[in-house]
């Protein structure tokens, strides 16, 4: 071995400065998405309110529809009515796929 | 107290999206990680920190994706190399970015003073070279390992380390006889 390479060895394995971290970590952690489960609990409060809502549309709207529609439309009565309110239920639960 | 391994802290990222067992991992690379992409910018401190931190949130957002069986630090590096690749690629699209390829080296070798400028004449050396050096030598990876973060063939790892030896001793005898 000849001193070029002794020399080269010893700066090739001398130890790298250690880098103080000033402020580095907080800026990554601050640019991080939004924490998973504070996502969750919008998600459990819309998926009722869309569950409660088409319950109660059901229970509230089901006879005047069908009763409107059926004066008024060539179609069954029935399948609009479902129609209706899956599309009252299916909303809301687009627009948490969409913002998901 | 225990201190607990990379392997362990990702699996509460991926269990739990535990926060503070990141930071613990962030905190326990940033240092090397960032020394690794000052020498692949030639000490561009502020693009390698941009780089460094682009890193860290890839990392994050592919967390569970790490398989476990590599060494954390491995996938980690190999993330911040192909940032730093992409981050070329964007600054410089029309121009052929070959790892291999040695930077102009003319008057760099008369200037360079022989004990404190490691990064001087680590910057001689092309692209993957240098990665290779500083994985190495600075981090103390295997050959294997190196392979994996840099995506080449073991022959390669090898070859790099030996050309750039050889490129690195000219120097420093060339500098000593302008000394």
């Amino acid at each position: 071995m000849t001193h070029a390479d002794r020399e080269l060895d010893k700066m090739l394995r001398s130890p790298e400065p250690e880098l103080p971290d000033s402020g580095f970590t907080e800026t990554v952690l601050r640019r991080l998405p939004t924490k998973r489960w504070a996502r969750t609990p919008m998600r459990r409060w819309t998926l009722a309110s869309a569950a409660a809502l088409g319950s109660l549309s059901t229970y509230l709207l089901a006879d005047p529809i069908e009763h409107a529609l059926s004066t008024y439309a060539a179609f069954p009565a029935p399948v609009l009515t479902i129609a209706t309110l899956a599309l009252l239920v299916s909303l809301p639960l687009a627009w948490i796929l969409y913002t998901e | 107290m225990a201190i607990d391994s990379d392997a362990a802290l990702v699996a509460r990222i991926v269990a739990t999206d535990d926060r503070s067992a990141f930071e613990l991992l962030v905190r326990r690379h940033q240092s090397p990680l960032r020394n690794f992409l000052r020498r692949l910018t030639k000490n561009d401190a502020a693009l390698a920190d941009d780089l460094a931190q682009e890193t860290f949130l890839k990392a994050y957002r592919s967390m569970a994706s790490f398989a476990g069986t590599a060494k954390f630090s491995t996938w980690l590096y190999r993330i911040a190399y192909n940032t730093f690749l992409n981050d070329q690629r964007t600054r410089f699209p029309h121009a052929e970015l070959d790892e291999s390829q040695h930077p102009s080296v003319t008057n760099e070798i008369e200037s360079a003073s022989t004990e404190s400028d490691l990064e001087r004449l680590l910057g001689l050396l092309p692209l993957r070279q240098r990665a290779v050096f500083d994985l190495h030598y600075k981090k103390g990876m295997t050959h294997q390992e190196i392979a994996q973060t840099l995506d080449v063939p073991l022959g390669t790892v090898k070859s790099d380390l030996a050309r750039g030896h050889e490129s690195l001793r000219k120097h420093v005898t060339t500098q000593k006889r302008f000394a």
